[in-house]
């Protein structure tokens, strides 16, 4: 009972690690893809705002801290990205994992750090999210660390290595799947409860409890997503339910994650309203990284349990798999290794065309049955030694037999998440594509292996003879070195749970926790990796008003500008559909004319003096320069669903430079109402 | 035909031993240089101090200017920062992932020295530029961590036999050719060739120039001083001429192709000696001890071999007699295996009483055991004397006491460590004709790298040193013209040396020394009513005719010389800054200033036969009073504000 707890509360399946770290992986290119678009506006000198006016800034409230404040041009911050770009291409796919964890995390965190007036709840949740798996091992599965590792174990040289599994190693010893019970999954998992704690908690507005709160946050331009342009127009009943759909997931995925009961099907129903909460989050709203982390975060809720389930389900349905190939070609041997190293569920069997090719008749065929023990039974006609020389041949229970693309389709198939991989490979040209792929590499096989270091074609591998076996087990000395980094780990992780927790309480006012102790070690421990745990996406209740700042700049032609976009302003509510800018403008502008960034406003009038994202393009003529601009902050009530627009718009004229815009193109009363643009972020330090 | 291996053989080789040898220094010169930094880290490379980084990104002391120091800003970033940089040059000392840890190195000693350009000495480009060539060279071959690594990885040694065969590995002897070796020999001795060139004054010609440079208050240490007491002026001028001379000598010692067994350690003795005494007696920064680090790029094979014999006459070969029963001693016997590249060691195995696990037998003696044994095998090893009285010293004399305990619990480290069991080796393919190719491209990609570089070098060190030319005139026939020497570089070679800082201007103390010494006094009021001089944490001296050296840093003196200079009086304000703040920084309200005037010292050197300085100037470049503060009743009334002026004449 006791190590089943453990196995619950302080584990995380090395599987479900490895899914995060692919999915965390990708959200982070795509995060850094959509910065890459505005680097000179958000990260160079050229932008809204100097690395010099950021660090002077910022210089009493400290707590703030980025690598990339020492890029100053835009070229110098494009180098950063370049290597940014880099650190996480190999955290995706798990090549020297925890050093490129490490170095993916001071990235995010320097990214987030270098402009903090565009951070949000998204970028909380991915840092926490990266820094508490950092203590464990991501790479342990589906990386490329992984495969290596399992590749260097044995040097397969003959049917009977590549048809049995590698030895099971001693936890010390760190073997592929291996997952420590730690500290480090128990914070995992209390922050992934945090945050759906902390929205349920804070989401209380009217529009909550009356189910319009997804109908007013589509509404709202600046934030809403092209689909989510389209979903608003849905019938608010359906919007309704969706609101409540979202809500209950709040509420339900912290106690499906806690409930040590029916493991597998609770903590399946808690990834799924967790992924199915972010996709919402990051198809309906501009929203950055926050959509996207819940839904790679949703993965660590996945239980040993779930995948054994999947596993045995996947078993059950075996469909066995044999796979002949040319025992002579390094080439295919090593490939042989690989799909070896990649078949979960003991699917293939490995057979040499040796018997088949050579002078006697092909004889019998090796295949698993459905208890996994290798058989054999006689081969089957159509294979002669002519085909089998000719191309690898794959052969199922049914003795089906697969040639050239169709075998290499039947293997993709046959691994874990191969399944769609194989169906794609199968479809009308790319089925062609493949099958010439194949012929082309097969023909070559002999000079490829040669290149790759694979022996040669037509030469039997030979055994070494003095190979000594692995050893399954650690030393003593390895087995307390393993104690030893555990238990610093597991120290480490538990401060920084308590740090987050105290933070989470404080910033989210969640119940009990905001009566945790923060002292300045711990404020200290979540401020400056920008851990600030404020998950207030929503909340209290979107806004009612739909609120948007519009530059209005003339050229010294006269022509009507938007800075920001290169188009004509957008003056008018009535043609908004969402902004076009990103979640980056989005949070940017919203903040800028806050009294608390103040400080800030200089830089961007700056920039937009410059021409904007025009800042860097020498092309541009003396009669296309700015002559001068209007800042208008441009306001409308949102209607109830169901009722017609009625109110208003408005418009507050921030601030303006030189000669103005061309402020005639307001054709609604400016009367200066001010409107207070509701979830605003509020100050960004704890 | 004969040429390019004879160049080769001279001037495009490099012995793995060599780079051993030149990774060690560099790695502990800039540990030590980097220590240097981290101890004034709060004054000048903190937004506490002279320079805040928001500062210098918005007024950058120089084109190009990138530093990953920009990025940490209070002094516990600032911590953090210069211990991962120390962590990175210490991996660089072991050999620890070398290749990588030489780059981040570069990357770290240009971000140090972009930070501030204010105190960048000659020194500061010879450190970037000898760290940047390191980067091209296999450091780790040799007399390091990964060398271990891999000889372990190689050899499985499981026998006596296995241990007695010594397997010649052609990568720790073959000597590494590349173009990196002619540039770093080339501008070794480019460094001399301007250094003596440019030293055209007439206090070099009048051999005054020594006597000069000892009355230079703000960069002498003590002992120059004392020299300066107590030397007789004929000493200083011979001591000037010499230093030409030596200089002189230099760059034909280091260049001779012939007779380099000689040349190069004649080179490498000058160049100790003349830093060697620069550096006792100058506060010059890294500039000796990097170009006495520089020179142990000049050992050649030759030299090696001279070595190898020499210490093959003095030690004895020694017998190692192993027990056969101990996996421990196994373990022992593989690591003095690769401690012993001369093959001085031999092993047997044997009974050994006692439950000894090695013992040692030199010549036809008897067995040696314990301490005795440790002794007799570390004397057979290279370096093993030094090693040994090392060991013996950090062991408080108790080395017979651990290899008694470690004796006796034999069996239970050799069970701890799994000792017995035989090692698995991860299945090696070796290389793959793929991997050759990537390999030669890696190396093509290189010495294109190199040439570049070299180009650069080459153009820097005819723009910026004033003995070249700016145009050769020429006359051919009735038509004369002039080819340019000095030339626009083009604006990628520029940021390539503005951004790693590879410059190529070398004239220490040319054409003469300065005959006029200077330094920054602030004459400040605290709170409390004290006159302070917050630099020197005393009161304020303006008066530099009876300074008998100053005790300044490098760092110190060289901000106080530049902060003077109008074209960094833009930098004044931070200067103001500090002070403001400066009794946070001793943690002491009283400290808090109300008023300081900062001052440019100025006074003449003695000229030859005379010990005092004079004609004591002082220029206020910089004046501060609170507003509104007048002193309480009893405290001296604040000094009248100074006229500021210009201290860069």
């Amino acid at each position: 009972m006791h190590k089943s707890l453990s196995n619950f509360f302080l584990r995380i399946d090395a599987r479900a690690l490895g899914l995060f770290r692919i999915a965390m992986g990708v959200v982070l290119i795509a995060d850094l893809g959509a910065r890459w678009r505005w680097i000179t506006a958000f990260y160079s000198n050229l932008g809204v705002l100097p690395n010099h006016n950021h660090i002077f800034n910022l210089r009493e409230t400290g707590h703030v801290w980025s690598l990339l404040h020492a890029f100053s041009s835009p070229d110098e911050s494009r180098v950063a990205f370049a290597f940014i770009l880099f650190f996480y291409a190999c955290f995706l796919v798990g090549y020297k994992t925890r050093a490129f964890h490490v170095l993916s995390l001071i990235a995010l965190v320097s990214l987030t750090g270098r402009n903090i007036l565009l951070e949000n709840a998204g970028n909380y949740v991915a840092i926490a999210l990266l820094a508490f798996t950092l203590f464990l091992p991501t790479g342990s599965r589906l990386s490329v660390d992984a495969l290596r590792r399992a590749l260097a174990r044995r040097d397969d040289k003959r049917d009977e290595d590549l048809n049995t599994p590698l030895p099971k190693l001693d936890d010390s010893l760190h073997p592929v799947g291996w997952s420590p019970i730690s500290v480090a999954a128990l914070a995992v998992l209390a922050q992934l409860v945090v945050i759906y704690v902390a929205m349920a908690v804070q989401q209380r507005g009217a529009s909550w409890r009356d189910g319009s709160a997804l109908y007013y946050a589509l509404h709202v331009d600046r934030w809403v997503s092209p689909l989510g342009v389209q979903v608003r127009e849905l019938s608010p009943a359906l919007l309704s339910g969706l609101t409540r759909l979202l809500q209950g997931a709040t509420f339900a995925v912290p106690v499906l994650l806690l409930v040590p009961v029916a493991r597998r099907y609770t903590r399946l129903a808690a990834f799924a309203l967790m992924a199915a909460y972010g996709l919402a989050f990051g198809l309906l709203f501009e929203f950055g990284m926050f959509g996207w982390a819940l839904v790679a975060g949703s993965f660590l809720a996945l239980s040993a349990e779930v995948f054994e389930a999947s596993a045995a389900r996947a078993t059950r349905r075996r469909r066995a798999l044999t796979v002949v190939y040319d025992a002579d070609c390094g080439l295919c041997l090593a490939i042989c290794r690989i799909l070896q190293r990649l078949d979960a569920y003991g699917r293939l069997t490995f057979q040499g065309n040796t018997a088949i090719a050579g002078d006697g008749d092909p004889t019998e065929l090796v295949q698993r049955d459905p208890s996994g023990e290798l058989r054999t039974r006689p081969m089957p006609a159509s294979i002669t030694a002519a085909l089998a020389d000719s191309t690898v041949i794959v052969v199922d229970e049914r003795d089906q037999v697969m040639t050239r693309g169709g075998a290499v389709r039947a293997l993709i198939g046959a691994l874990p998440f191969g399944a769609i991989a194989a169906f794609i490979l199968g479809l009308p040209v790319l089925r062609q594509l493949l099958d010439l792929t194949y012929d082309l590499v097969a023909r070559n096989r002999i000079a490829i292996g040669g290149l790759m270091g694979f022996g040669a074609c037509g030469v039997p591998i030979a055994a070494d003879e003095d190979e000594v076996a692995e050893a399954t087990t650690a030393s003593p000395a390895r087995r307390s070195l393993f104690r030893f980094t555990g238990a610093v780990r597991d120290l480490l992780a538990a401060v920084a749970l308590f740090a987050m927790l105290a933070q989470a309480g404080r910033a989210n006012h969640i119940p009990l926790l905001d009566k945790l102790p923060q002292s300045g070690f711990l404020a200290d421990v979540v401020a400056w990796p920008r851990m600030l745990a404020r998950f207030d996406v929503l909340a209290p209740e979107p806004p009612r008003v739909n609120a948007m700042l519009v530059i209005d700049a003339q050229t010294r032609r006269g022509d009507s500008l938007d800075p920001l976009t290169g188009q004509r302003p957008k003056l008018d509510p009535a043609q908004w559909r969402g902004s076009s800018l990103g979640q980056l403008w989005g949070d940017y502008l919203t903040r800028i004319h806050d009294k608390e960034w103040a400080a800030f406003e200089q830089a961007f009038r700056e920039y937009i003096n410059r021409g904007g994202f025009r800042a860097e393009d020498t092309s541009v003529t003396a009669d296309d320069r700015i002559a001068g601009f209007d800042a208008y902050l441009i306001s409308v009530a949102i209607p109830p669903p169901g009722a017609a627009p009625t109110g208003e718009p408005s418009s507050e004229k921030l601030f303006s430079s030189a000669r103005g815009g061309r402020s005639e193109m307001i054709a609604f009363p400016r009367d200066r109402q001010h409107f207070e643009l509701p979830a605003r972020p509020p100050a960004r330090q704890p | 035909m004969a040429v390019l291996p004879w160049i080769r053989r001279r001037y495009l080789e490099l012995d793995p031993r060599t780079l051993g040898v030149f990774r060690l220094a560099l790695g502990l010169l800039l540990s030590a240089n980097l220590i240097r930094h981290w101890s004034v880290a709060r004054r000048f490379y903190s937004n506490d101090g002279v320079l805040s980084n928001h500062w210098h990104l918005f007024r950058p002391s120089s084109g190009h200017n990138f530093s990953l120091f920009h990025g940490f800003s209070s002094i516990g970033e600032v911590h953090v920062a210069f211990a991962v940089a120390l962590a990175c040059h210490l991996c660089l000392l072991i050999g620890y992932r070398t290749r990588l840890f030489a780059v981040a190195s570069f990357l770290i000693v240009t971000s140090l020295d972009n930070r501030l350009i204010l105190v960048e000495n000659g020194g500061y480009i010879v450190v970037n530029l000898i760290t940047c060539y390191a980067m091209f060279m296999p450091l780790g071959r040799r007399f390091s961590v990964d060398a271990l690594r891999r000889s372990y990885r190689a050899r499985r040694e499981t026998t006596v036999e296995d241990l007695n065969v010594r397997v010649r590995d052609e990568a720790l002897t073959a000597p590494y050719v590349s173009l990196v070796s002619l540039l770093v020999i080339v501008n070794l001795a480019v460094i001399y060739i301007f250094n003596v060139v440019n030293k055209s004054g007439t206090l070099w010609r009048s051999g005054e120039s020594v006597h000069y440079v000892l009355y230079l208050n703000r960069m002498v240490t003590g002992l120059a001083v004392f020299s300066r007491e107590h030397l007789p002026y004929l000493a200083t001028v011979v001591l000037t001429y010499g230093t030409l001379v030596m200089e002189a000598l230099l760059p034909p010692l280091i260049l001779s192709p012939t007779g380099r067994r000689t040349t190069r350690l004649l080179a490498m003795a000058i160049m100790t000696a003349l830093h060697g005494t620069f550096g006792v007696m100058m506060r010059l920064g890294p500039f000796s001890w990097f170009l006495i680090g520089w020179s142990t790029l000049l050992l050649t094979r030759e030299h090696w071999e001279l070595f190898t014999a020499w210490h093959k006459r003095r030690s004895r070969p020694v017998t190692v007699l192993l027990s056969p029963t101990s996996p421990l001693a196994m373990v022992v016997a593989r690591a003095l295996v690769r401690l012993d590249p001369l093959a001085m060691l031999r092993f047997e195995s044997h009974q050994l009483g006692g439950g000894r696990l090695i013992a040692a037998r030199i010549a036809e003696g008897g067995p040696l055991v314990g301490v005795a044994a440790f002794d007799a095998i570390a004397q057979a090893l290279p370096l093993g004397g030094i090693a040994l009285r090392l060991v013996h010293v950090v062991s408080l004399g108790q080395v017979g006491r651990l290899i008694a305990l470690v004796e006796r619990r034999d069996e239970r480290i050799t069970r701890f460590f799994a000792l017995g069991e035989p090692r698995w080796a991860r299945p090696h393919r070796g290389t793959s004709t793929l991997a050759l190719w990537a390999a030669a491209a890696r190396l093509q990609l290189r010495e294109l790298l190199l040439c570049y570089l070299a180009i650069c070098a080459v153009s820097q060190a005819i723009n910026e040193n004033k003995s070249v030319l700016a145009t050769i005139p020429v006359r051919i026939g009735s038509h004369s013209f002039d080819i340019p020497i000095k030339h626009e570089q083009p604006a990628f070679m520029q940021a390539t040396l503005g951004v790693f800082r590879l410059y190529q201007g070398w004239g220490m103390f040319a054409p003469n020394p300065i005959q006029e010494d200077g330094v920054l006094a602030i004459d400040a009021r605290t709170i409390d009513g004290r006159a302070i001089d917050p630099f020197r944490g005393a009161p304020p001296d303006l008066d530099l005719t009876d300074s008998r050296g100053e005790g300044l840093s490098q760092i110190q003196q060289d901000y106080e010389n530049r902060i003077r200079l109008d074209r960094n009086k833009g930098y004044l304000r931070e200067l103001e800054r500090y002070l403001l703040h400066w009794h946070e920084e001793t943690g002491d309200p009283r400290d808090q200033l109300v008023s300081f005037d900062v001052y440019w010292v100025k006074a003449k050197c003695p000229p030859p036969g005379e010990s005092r300085m004079r004609d004591n100037a002082i220029i206020a470049i910089l004046s501060y009073r609170k507003p509104g503060y007048s002193p309480p009743s009893g405290q001296p009334p604040l000094p009248p504000k100074p006229a500021l002026a210009s201290a860069d004449k």
